[in-house]
């Protein structure tokens, strides 16, 4: 058979199989069970609520692990797995038990290991920056309406008095009235975060996406360091004193 | 003459032991019900696919050749307790209110059948918390004129007639959620009838069958799909009816339209849930008394699928119908006369 009569369709599917993102992401441990064939039956989209909102469809990320497709793996990666909000909805709701939710975990792993993910995230800077230097992720000065339109009309018109809310709710907790942040922890307790941020090699995983994070955290624990030192110095002999 | 031991009264049970009978063996049926028929009974179904004939000039006629046959001894309310002894010589205590009795068979015959899949587990349909969401076993019952609606189907909650009505397949059904991940194979073939006949008492109501496949591989289910649409107007949508929700005292239903590609919200007044079949209780327990082998799901295995199908894993003790998994109606009947046939060659040998 010559080269133009092959069939193209059989071509592409065996071919597209070979690809190097479909590989890495078949490797992980959780496809196995995240993957039994799919009856295409839309009880996840239905259940979704990044598909109601977004350009999102976990039935399409099934689909497309099925089929293998490389180009589409990858377009995936870079865009419209980053919607998926991680509820797991479909995992519990699919009736042949896959999990959209842990495939979406596994590529955004491989993503970002693979420098797919820059442009993806950009948009979440500012999350990073609060997690990295705050310690939680999300403010409730983050709240707009343009931003989470699927927290739905009463969330939005509470985040107008989040202060006197914060107030009311957490009196004597001062840690609690802010709104920058979700609680104000003790430098103490950031510095040790953003040490184990920086031992575990997290850190360096961050770097990858956001490379000038990592020079706002170290600069943030350089301020810190001599201070703190002390204070580890000073738990440690604590902790001695009580094992004798 | 050795006498049979048939367990079950439905429609399979009937037709093994009016067929035995005609062969001049002796049948004891034994039915946990206080009555004959099994699930068609039961649920008083109305109507059959895809002729849309009447249940009752399938069913009467299978009853009447049981109750007109003085070899058949049918015991209503019992169950069978115990079974001793191996073929063909088992022993059986057969037990009811008024007591037991220990009798003797060189047969059994198991056709203890299947019952409807309960949906309360599948907790997003809200069966049970919503009243207007019912079963398509209901709805045969509220179809028919002898049931307790006389023939009118009303809304549980209001007693109103629902003008827009949908219907769920492949409830406890392809579902591995629910460790049911077989095909009922009735589903799909009966929510077209009801829908059929929803529009034919109803003209002006709007019926949408949300599915995932339409499995209309039976005599006339495919012609019948054909007429649904075409004469019918009933909407097909094919995704799984994914949620059920109270917005504002009215049913709204989540499904992606997954030809169109998009999840949609839907407004109805009642939702029929066609749940499928299941291992009945009898089926188990029987499987327990016996001691013969269930697979998977709980129904009975044969001992070889093809080549022995009305075998059970023990010899001398014989299987037939729904309790070997799901099974319409029409094939119930034909396992019914091929066990008889069975049992007789192998009472012979």
């Amino acid at each position: 058979m010559s080269e133009e009569n092959k069939n193209p369709v059989t071509e592409k599917i065996e071919s597209a199989k070979g690809g190097h993102f479909y590989k890495e992401i078949m490797k992980d441990f959780r496809i196995k069970e995240s993957l039994h064939g799919c009856l295409n039956c839309g009880t996840c989209v239905a259940n979704c609520p990044a598909a109601a909102f977004y350009d999102y469809s976990p039935r399409e990320v099934c689909q497309m692990m099925i089929e293998g497709d490389e180009e589409t793996i990858e377009e995936y990666m870079k865009g419209k797995i980053w919607n998926c909000a991680q509820c797991y909805s479909c995992k519990y709701r699919c009736p042949k038990e896959n999990s959209a939710a842990d495939i979406v975990m596994a590529m955004r792993e491989i993503a970002v290991r693979e420098g797919l993910a820059e442009e993806a995230l950009a948009g979440y800077t500012r999350i990073a920056k609060l997690v990295l230097t705050r310690g939680n992720q999300l403010a409730p000065d983050m709240l707009s309406p343009d931003a989470f339109p699927d927290w739905g009309p009463r969330m939005i018109e509470l985040s107008s008095k989040k202060m006197e809310m914060r107030e009311e709710l957490f009196k004597g907790f001062p840690g609690m009235n802010v709104v920058d942040r979700a609680w104000a922890a003790e430098d103490y307790t950031i510095f040790e975060m953003q040490k184990i941020w920086e031992e575990s090699g997290a850190l360096e995983k961050v770097g990858t996406v956001f490379p000038f994070l990592v020079d706002i955290v170290q600069d943030d624990m350089d301020d810190k360091r001599d201070e703190m030192e002390v204070k580890i110095n000073e738990k440690k002999a604590k902790l001695e004193a009580s094992k004798k | 003459m050795k006498t049979v031991l048939v367990i079950g009264g439905g429609v399979t049970g009937l037709k093994a032991s009016s067929e035995l009978a005609e062969m001049g063996y002796n049948v004891t049926l034994v039915e946990k019900e206080d009555y004959l028929g099994g699930q068609v009974a039961k649920h008083k179904y109305y109507k059959l696919a895809p002729d849309l004939r009447l249940a009752g000039e399938v069913i009467d006629p299978v009853i009447k050749a049981v109750e007109n046959n003085s070899n058949i001894k049918v015991y209503k309310h019992s169950h069978v307790a115990a079974v001793s002894g191996n073929a063909p010589e088992f022993k059986a205590k057969i037990k009811n209110s008024k007591g037991e009795s220990e009798e003797n068979f060189g047969a059994i015959v198991v056709a203890t059948g299947f019952e409807h899949f309960d949906p309360t587990v599948k907790q997003e349909y809200g069966y049970g918390r919503f009243k207007d969401v019912v079963t398509n076993a209901e709805v045969e019952e509220m179809l028919n004129p002898g049931g307790p609606t006389n023939g009118e189907l009303k809304r549980p909650s209001d007693g109103e007639t629902p003008k827009k009505i949908a219907i769920f397949q492949c409830v406890g059904s392809r579902d591995r959620q629910v460790g049911n991940p077989y095909c009922c194979r009735v589903g799909c073939v009966v929510s077209t009838k009801q829908a059929i006949e929803i529009k034919e008492k109803y003209p002006d109501s709007e019926v949408y069958v949300y599915y995932m496949d339409m499995r209309m591989f039976g005599r006339g289910w495919e012609e019948l799909y054909g007429k649904a649409m075409e004469e019918y107007e009933i909407i097909f949508t094919r995704g799984r009816g994914a949620e059920v929700t109270l917005k504002n005292q009215q049913l709204s239903l989540r499904a992606e339209e997954t030809i169109m590609d998009r999840p949609i919200q839907h407004s109805v007044d009642m939702i029929i849930l066609a749940a499928g079949m299941a291992a009945g209780e009898g089926t188990i327990e029987a499987a327990n008394v016996l001691g013969i082998k269930q697979n998977d799901y709980g129904f009975l295995e044969p001992k070889d699928d093809f080549v022995s199908p009305n075998e059970s894993s023990k010899p001398g003790i014989f299987i037939a119908g729904a309790d070997k998994g799901p099974m319409d109606i029409e094939n119930c009947i034909v396992e019914g006369a091929a066990v008889a046939a069975k049992v007789a060659s192998s009472l012979k040998n």
